[in-house]
Formats: structure tokens, sequence, C-alpha cells
């Protein structure tokens, strides 16, 4: 019984023991139900602080660049040491979540700017442009002797895959274009361009026109000798040529990775840690031998090569929701 | 523990009542009530076997529609704006003439008026007190109406000049022609403070040639509110190198969400 009625004693009238062992029935007979609480007796000043939400974890780096091992097997990217995003064990944004209970689950969420450089994968025509994976990873337990590569879990469903379906080639002179070997009455070996030798060229593996012809302007014909296959026009030296200039190229991949998580164990761990990881697969030149010239010679552009690629704006964040604390 | 039925025992007919005898009963009640209910555990307890705590004995969270549709709650608020997919939702800019040119872009980064707000992506949260939220949000963005110059090169024209056509083209698709950012102000006399883990870089399109710029684009970070009103925007900067650049034109901003969920306790 949750609510006590009190027999009323009158001023001046007996009290039987009928009534007053009513009044002690009452109180013997009292349970705490529905009926005693006010609407207002629990409410928002009753919260205590971390009722629900524990502190938030949070971590952040203006930018990374991440030049993990390129590997074509996408079954194995995961285990190369090299894919850890971070190479530094200061910065590489992990969070830890401290004292996790069984009953607790840690909400986790990241977000940066992904950005793919543009190394002219389609310089050569069977080149294929490669593919980024982000994806977040955790550990339990950690403590100071814990490895930063080791224990991690992945989480496939924060996975994510990045790629341009387009790309720049590395500057070169081989147009193999009959008007620009006829406007520039340019040469190799020797052999006129125009001539019908032209069609050897790429048999002949010289592609390109010699320094000093490429550097003889023809502007009285209207043709611009300064192929406007460069993204840097004002260069007419042999260095635009180097994969240096990649940085150049227009069709940089620039994606937003943004992804969230609950993380829930059916135990209770001193703490989680949480950190993105990084790799990359699927990158082919296409083609050129890097033994086959040298930068910023007539044959044109080594192979091209994917060293890495950058994360700005990087953010990870992650809070406890606690089921119950007695 | 329920009171002690010894204490509080019956009497009889013809029994005379001791004032000790009420005191101790007052003593009794007085234990009871200043903590001595306990949960019901076998063989006693003062708490029912069942859940007895009803939605009329915790504060409901309220809902508000629109202009301003939240959940506010006892452990947290939710602020949210939806823009859908649909042309007349759509936020754009066009800054062909007239627009305020900057410096450079990096200068313009810490002009924070040379940053206009995305409608959808605005909003004043009230915090009851200082707390973290966490603000999420995406949006889908090209733009559309630039030029590459050589809008009369046809078919017939010679290779060199459709080549170039193509390559000015290909030079915008890796053109900035606009950022984006988050700004918060605080009210504490600092005005919008960009919030410099939120940017987001769009490219043009190169006259519509490289439909992989239309992108779509996201972000989510925790900020530190302070207790009152406190304003957060997503806002926009267009780059626009010169007044008669012809090269980019409009900038639609599309589908867009933007969640601000403030933790109290």
């Amino acid at each position: 019984m949750g609510r006590i009625k009190l027999p009323e004693f009158k001023e001046n009238e007996q009290i039987t023991s009928d009534q007053f062992n009513e009044v002690n029935n009452a109180f013997q007979k009292f349970t705490v139900n529905g009926e005693n609480l006010a609407n207002e007796a629990i409410n928002e000043s009753m919260v205590e602080d971390e009722s629900a939400f524990g502190s938030v974890q949070s971590a952040g780096v203006s930018f990374l660049e991440v030049n993990p091992a390129s590997l074509r097997d996408t079954a194995h990217w995961t285990s190369s040491r090299r894919n850890w995003m971070f190479s530094g064990t200061s910065s590489r944004g992990a969070i830890t979540v401290p004292t996790i209970t069984k009953d607790d689950n840690v909400l986790v969420r990241a977000s940066c700017r992904l950005k793919i450089p543009d190394v002219g994968a389609k310089t050569f025509f069977s080149g294929r442009t490669p593919v980024v994976k982000l994806m977040l990873a955790y550990r339990t337990n950690v403590d100071g002797t814990t490895g930063d590569d080791t224990g991690w879990v992945f989480l496939n469903e924060t996975c994510q895959e990045f790629r341009m379906a387009f790309s720049t080639k590395i500057p070169s002179d081989s147009s193999l274009s009959q008007l620009t070997a006829s406007q520039s009455g340019a040469s190799i070996e020797g052999l006129v361009l125009e001539s019908i030798y032209i069609t050897l060229w790429e048999d002949r593996g010289l592609m390109g026109l010699s320094s000093a012809s490429r550097q003889s302007d023809v502007d009285s014909t209207g043709f611009r000798k300064v192929h406007r296959d460069t993204t840097d026009p004002s260069e007419t030296s042999e260095s635009r040529y180097s994969l240096a200039f990649k940085d150049h190229n227009s069709l940089h991949g620039d994606f937003s990775y943004t992804t969230g998580y609950l993380f829930n164990t059916n135990t209770d761990i001193t703490n989680v840690q949480f950190a993105l990881w990084g790799s990359f697969y699927g990158f082919d030149p296409g083609g050129g031998n890097s033994s086959a010239g040298t930068t910023g010679k007539i044959r044109g552009c080594l192979k091209p090569v994917f060293e890495k690629f950058e994360l700005r704006d990087f953010n990870i964040y992650g809070y406890k929701i606690q089921k119950s604390r007695t | 523990m329920p009171v002690d039925p010894t204490i509080f025992s019956n009497v009889s007919s013809g029994d005379a009542v001791e004032a000790e005898d009420i005191r101790e009963r007052m003593l009794e009640l007085q234990r009871f009530l200043n903590g001595g209910i306990v949960p019901r555990k076998a063989p006693v307890g003062d708490f029912e076997n069942s859940a007895f705590i009803k939605t009329q004995h915790i504060e409901k969270p309220e809902f508000y529609g629109s202009p301003h549709p939240r959940v506010e709650s006892i452990s947290s608020d939710t602020v949210f704006r939806k823009r859908t997919n649909n042309r007349l939702d759509r936020y754009y800019r066009h800054e062909q003439t007239g627009s305020v040119l900057q410096p450079t872009f990096s200068g313009a980064s810490t002009t924070p008026t040379a940053w206009q707000p995305i409608e959808g992506m605005s909003s004043t949260v009230f915090a009851r007190e200082d707390c973290t939220a966490l603000v999420i949000g995406s949006f889908y963005v090209h733009d559309s109406g630039g030029s590459d110059g050589f809008a009369n090169v046809d078919s017939l024209d010679i290779a060199s000049k459709r080549q170039e056509a193509a390559f000015t083209r290909c030079m915008l698709a890796g053109r900035i022609i606009c950022e984006t950012a988050l700004f918060l102000d605080k009210g504490d006399g600092n005005g919008s403070v960009l919030q410099s883990r939120t940017k987001r870089r769009i490219y043009s399109r190169g006259e519509q040639s490289y439909n992989c710029r239309r992108m779509n684009h996201s972000f989510t970070i925790p900020v530190e509110l302070k207790k009152g009103e406190n304003k957060l925007s997503y806002r926009t900067y267009y780059r626009l190198k010169k007044r008669d650049d012809f090269h980019v034109k409009h900038i639609f901003f599309d589908a867009r969400n933007f969640v601000v969920d403030c933790l109290y306790r």
C-alpha cells in the first residue's frame, strides 16, 4: 500500500483500540510506489553528473601525411605495420576512453578531409588510380607497455573506399602529334618528325622533342610549343617533366570521411582506445620504367609513383553512454 | 526495512498507551522516513517488487517544431536542421559580379564576415549550462554555369584549340572555388570563431565536364558551449579570383543536414 489514510481523532472523543491499531496497520503495511511520488519528485536537479554521458575524449590533427605500403592484395592490406596511419607516437590522434563496464556503450565519431594526390596515374594508357581505404580500429586494456601496432581490431562497419575516376598525365613532349612535329620542325635522332617514321616513335622508345626545339617558340603560326598538357605552362625547362611536378596536376581527389560507431563490450575493461587507420591499393602506373629515362630528358617522365595521401582537419571523439551506476 | 512491527504493535481494548510507547513509535517512524526506506530484498523491503516509476515521475522531453526544431530533455538537447534534395530547397551563391574580393584565400580565412552562412545549416543553441556539444553536418554541393572560354570551338576547329579548351576544363577541375567551415559564437565577446577541423573544399567541375566533382561532404566535431546563447553556423566562402572571372559562376548546396547534440549529464 503506497498511500496512507489515517483516522481522524476528534477533541474530547475517546480513542478506541481499533482506531489506534488502524494507525499502526497503515504504517506496518506501508510500501513505496508511484502513489508516493509527486510528478516533480524525479527531475533534472536530481540527475547526477555523468549519469548518462561520460566525459568526451577527443583528439585532432590538422595535417597528416600517410605513406603506408602499397598493397595490391586487398585481403591483407592490414597486415603491414606501415599501414599504421600515424608514424609518431605522440601525434597519432588516438583517443582512450577509460573504465568501461559491461553495461556501457561508447559512441565514437571521426571525420577528416582526405586528399588523394593526382600523380598522373593515366600517363600511360593502362594506368589505374589508387583506392584509399580508411576505417576505425580499437583495442582494449591499453597500458604504457602496449605497442602502437598490436592488438588492434578493425571495425569493418566504418570502412570507406575512395577513388578518383580521372587523372591527368605527367607532362611530356611525346604527344605523337604530327602537327607538333610539322610546326616545330623538331627532329629526333636526325629524323624529321613529319616523315613516315613518325609512326615509329613508340617502337623506337624515343618520345619527345629535343630540349632545344621545345624552347624555340613559334607563336607566329599560332601554335604553342609549350604543350598544354602540363599544369604549369610557365615552365619551359626540362624540370617540368619531373615527378616532383605532380603537385601541379589538377585532378586531386578531395573527399570527406565521416563515420560513427557504437562500441559495446560484454565485460568490464580498463579502457578502450580508438584510432583511424588507412591504406591504399590498386595503383597501377600502367607502363613506364624508372630506368628508361631520367628526369627532365626528352624521353619524358619517369614511371608514375603513388607514395602517399593526406588527411587534413582530422578529428576523433568518443564518449561513454552509461546504462546505470550504483 | 519497514517500520518495526514490535514497536508498532497493536493494542487491545482497555490497554493504557503510555507516553513512552507513543515516543517509541514516533522515533521508529522518524527512522523509517529519514533514509530508512530501502529496496525490497527478500524477505523484507519497502519498494514494490515490480517497477513503479512511470512517465509522470520523469520530466519528459519537450519537442519543438518549426521554426526552431529541437528536442529538450534532462540529460541532453538535440537541435536539428534538414533540407531535402529538392531544387526548391537549394541554397545557391552566384557572385559573377559585385563580389567582395579578398587579397588571398588564406586572408579570407581570418575574416569571418567573408563567410556566409549556408541556409539550413545554422542554429542558435541555448545551453542550460556549460556543456560539450557534438556538431554533425552533411551537404551535397557542386558548381554550375562556369565556362572554359572556348564556347565556339566545334569539332571542325583545329586540334590545338580543342585541346586547349579541354586543358582549360581539366585545369578548372583542380581549382578550389569555395571553402566551407563551422563557426561558433559563444557570446563571450570573441565573435564567430572558425572551427578549423571542419573545413571542406569545393572544386570546380570544369564547365560541367567532371561530374565526379559533384560531391557529398560531411563533418563531425565536438565543441564546448557556454551557458546561454551560442550561435553555430556552417558557412561558405566563395572564391572568385577577379570580377570578370567567367570560369566559375554558381555554387549549389542541395541536400543538407545539421545536428547539434548538447550533452549535459
